[in-house]
């Protein structure tokens, strides 16, 4: 589903990936770690084309880096739900209308994304705040506006940057738990973090090392 | 559904930001007002200058005892001079009748003959008004026997002459200066908008939004802020007029004031101002990256 294929990218100061290769399957759950501002954002924003590898190509389901066209780009985001580092809520519109918005980009129903909204709203707990603004929910309920934004659209590939970052052990056990719900309906999941205890819990999963501007799998010792 | 959203998305961007919404109405309003009295200043300028033309005529004074058939073929051979659009004849009795309305005293009250000439009174085409043609027309016919004396109104044509290239290059520059600062002004005050919504936009852009959903509102934005920033104008300079009106109104020139021409063309530019500040602020958004 997604490859990348030799990618060198730099930011004007500074060298993120060299030669980086990887491939990641239809279904899987990947971890992607490492130290702070070696690069999982830039990885991350690189599958979902936001920046370009400087050579190499990324591919994703039928869109490749190197020959996608500007006016697809939009329609490939569309297949990819992102809980942004930062979240990105809006706090111009309250809760529903933020969840709502990847339908109302897709040009969705408006009947059909009410029920959706609160189909989601209920399973995350969020239906009590559906009414409220972003501002005005704590860390942990913002990001789980985030989550229910990313998957609303039901989309085939689920990228999750630093999900666990602000919240206490449990809730952010509850969110990884959520995920991999999501990922046992099929979607692809890839999660940056880099809380250990989280990854040592789901011993399982595919973990994804970047180091010396390279990706390599690695296995936690027993 | 979709245009609905995007209408919603637009009244939501106002909400937003309405003291910099209500700072780009403004802006576009003065930028009409300025537009607006240029326009004014200009069709008027014209209409004088049109007015003063329009009583440029030759006056051809004849001699006392010119011969009935010698006034018909003298008729044809001013005719015959380049430019004349119609001539009118002047007989000694309608000359004096013109002095005593003009003057309101009789001529044969102070003497006791009338001592005004005959004349024919030429009407030049307007591209003909100028000092130049006309002196080159009297040089043709000031030596006829029959004509004693001809006269034009040297002195308002040139008055217009010497005014007229300056006024036109006056008037260039004033439209120069109008339109570059009224662009600036308002995609200035737009971009001020539209940045403190780059969030949005990027947002909306990662969520998978095509360029015409990111567009769109903003576009209705600009032209609600055109339409809104027109009518504020207009109702300006409305309220400037029925003041100051009534002070050209005595005057026997008539100026043009708000006719349905120039509202509509203020509504027309206060419209395109708004919609395009918007569309080029939002396109320097949508260019970074993709
Ligand atoms: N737009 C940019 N321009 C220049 N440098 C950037 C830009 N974005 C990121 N960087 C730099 O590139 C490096 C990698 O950034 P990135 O956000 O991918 O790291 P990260 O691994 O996600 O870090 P963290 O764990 O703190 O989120 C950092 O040093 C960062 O400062
Ligand atoms: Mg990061």
């Amino acid at each position: 589903m997604i490859t990348l294929n030799n990618i060198n990218f730099s930011y004007t100061s500074k060298e993120i990936f060299s030669e980086a290769s990887v491939e990641i399957s239809k279904g899987e759950f990947v971890f992607v770690v490492g130290e702070s501002g070696i690069g999982k954002t830039t990885l991350l924003k690189l599958i979902y084309f936001d920046v370009k590898p400087k050579s190499g190509t990324v591919i994703f389901d039928d869109y490749n880096s190197g020959t996608v066209d500007k006016t697809e780009i939009p329609f490939l985001r569309r297949k990819i739900g992102i809980v942004f580092q930062d979240f990105k809520l809006l706090n111009d519109r309250n809760i529903f209308e933020n969840i709502a918005l990847p339908l109302y980009i897709a040009n969705g129903k408006k009947e059909s994304i009410k029920k959706r909204v609160f189909d989601i709203a209920s399973k995350l707990g969020l239906i009590e705040y559906l009414n409220i603004f972003p501002y005005d929910l704590s860390g942990g309920e913002q990001q789980r506006v985030a989550i229910a934004r990313a998957m609303i659209t039901e989309p085939i590939l689920l990228i999750a940057d630093e999900p666990t970052g602000n919240l206490d052990p449990f809730v952010a056990m509850d969110i990884v738990k959520l995920l991999n719900d999501i990922n046992k309906t099929g979607t692809t999941l890839i999660m940056a973090t880099h809380n250990f205890d989280i990854v040592k819990k789901f011993a399982d999963k595919r973990i994804l090392q970047l180091k010396d501007r390279k990706l390599f799998d690695v296995r936690l010792k027993a | 559904m979709k245009f609905g959203y995007l209408y919603k998305e637009a009244i939501r961007g106002f909400a937003n930001a309405k003291l910099s919404a209500f700072a780009s109405v403004i802006t576009i309003t003065l930028s009409l007002i300025l537009i607006a009295i240029y326009f004014l200043f200009t069709v008027n300028s014209n209409r004088i200058i049109k007015n003063i033309k329009d009583k440029v005529e030759i006056e051809v004074f004849l001699i006392d005892d010119i011969k009935t058939d010698e006034l018909n073929t003298l008729k044809e051979k001013l005719k015959a001079v380049g430019g004349v659009k119609n001539i009118v004849y002047v007989s000694k009795d309608d000359a004096a009748k013109i002095f005593s309305e003009e003057f309101g005293s009789d001529m044969l009250d102070i003497y006791d003959y009338n001592p005004l000439p005959a004349s024919y009174k030429i009407n030049l085409y307007d591209e003909y008004k100028t000092i130049d043609r006309i002196n080159r027309i009297k040089a043709q016919i000031t030596n006829l026997p029959q004509i004693s004396d001809v006269q034009f109104p040297e002195k308002n044509l040139e008055l217009i002459e010497s005014k007229t290239t300056g006024f036109l290059f006056i008037n260039l520059i004033i439209m120069v200066v109008i339109t570059i600062s009224s662009i600036f002004l308002v995609s200035n005050t737009i971009r001020l908008i539209i940045s403190s919504r780059s969030k949005i936009i990027e947002t909306f852009k990662l969520l998978g939004a095509k360029r015409s959903f990111i567009m769109i509102p903003f576009l209705i934005e600009g032209f609600i802020q055109g339409l809104a920033g027109s009518i504020l104008a207009i109702s300006a300079l409305y309220l400037f007029f029925t003041v100051f009106v009534s002070k050209f109104e005595s005057t026997d020139l008539h100026f043009e004031l708000l006719g349905t021409d120039i509202v509509l063309y203020v509504v027309l530019i206060g419209v395109t101002l708004g919609i395009a500040g918007s569309y080029f602020s939002v396109l320097k958004y949508l260019k970074v990256q993709n």
